[in-house]
């Protein structure tokens, strides 16, 4: 994936084919993360800390369950992906672009969940054909599909 | 505040007491960041920017603080705006919360 123009207004991106069909399985993932992994304060003790608390899971759940529809209806948008050969080209505005920062941690974070949340993300033993290599693998992905949109916004 | 206040009708050295005052009983909640190795760090500063509408140089600093120190105090605000930031850092899935201070 590499930014291949910014307008002012949109940017446009390409992909091999390969990190076409790779950007669809990693959205197609979201949400990965579990609502109750967010906590609003760090002490037990608040008296209202549990309201608040449900009050938080309740936005986050709702507001997943919008981004869910609209990560598939960018998906499914024909107008979005010009395809030709190999080639895939993808436009995003900034909002967009700033969107799917949001959505790709989703799932780099909800990868980190799932392998135990191990302090150490560099050095990996594991088998890539198990489990914990498919989340190894995607939330790799996520941070480089994440660095390219990072480095087009900061340009 | 602005409902409080009266600078009209108030000597200068009373109006600065009460103020000050004033702003030593205002309960406060500290909005807090916390370290874990899955976030990027250019990710965490360009969170910061687009949250606080930090400077670059601002936001890399408060990311440095958390990564070296593991955690650092962000801002401190009223209940409901720490709720705000902690709500949007959260949307970009940072490790925050808010406390008393």
């Amino acid at each position: 994936m590499k930014l291949i123009e910014f307008d002012g207004k949109d940017y446009l991106f390409e992909f091999g084919e390969r990190e076409r069909q790779w950007f669809f399985e990693i959205l197609g993932r979201y949400p990965f993360i579990p609502v109750s992994h967010h906590q609003l304060s760090k002490s037990p003790d608040e008296a209202e800390s549990e309201a608040n608390q449900k009050l938080l899971e309740e936005a986050m759940a709702e507001q997943r369950a919008e981004n869910k529809k609209h990560v598939q209806a960018m998906l499914h948008d024909p107008g979005r992906f010009e395809r030709s050969e190999s080639i895939t080209r993808f436009r995003l505005n900034s909002g967009e672009s700033e969107w799917l920062l949001q959505i790709l941690n989703d799932v780099r974070v909800g990868c980190w969940i799932q392998l135990g949340q191990p302090a150490e993300t560099k050095k990996w033993k594991v088998d890539v054909s198990s489990e914990a290599g498919s989340f190894i693998w995607a939330m790799e992905l996520c941070g480089y599909f994440q660095a390219v949109l990072l480095e087009s916004l900061n340009a | 505040m602005s409902e409080i206040a009266e600078p009209e009708v108030l000597p200068s050295v009373d109006h600065e007491e009460e103020t000050e005052a004033s702003e030593s009983l205002e309960p406060g909640y500290l909005v807090i960041c916390w370290d874990d190795p899955v976030n990027l760090m250019d990710y965490v500063s360009h969170v910061f920017q687009k949250v606080f509408g930090w400077t670059k140089e601002k936001a890399e600093f408060h990311m440095l603080q958390v990564h070296k120190q593991g955690k650092s105090v962000l801002v401190r605000e009223s209940l409901e705006k720490a709720e705000h930031y902690v709500h949007q850092l959260q949307k970009y899935t940072l490790h925050a919360t808010m406390e008393r201070d």
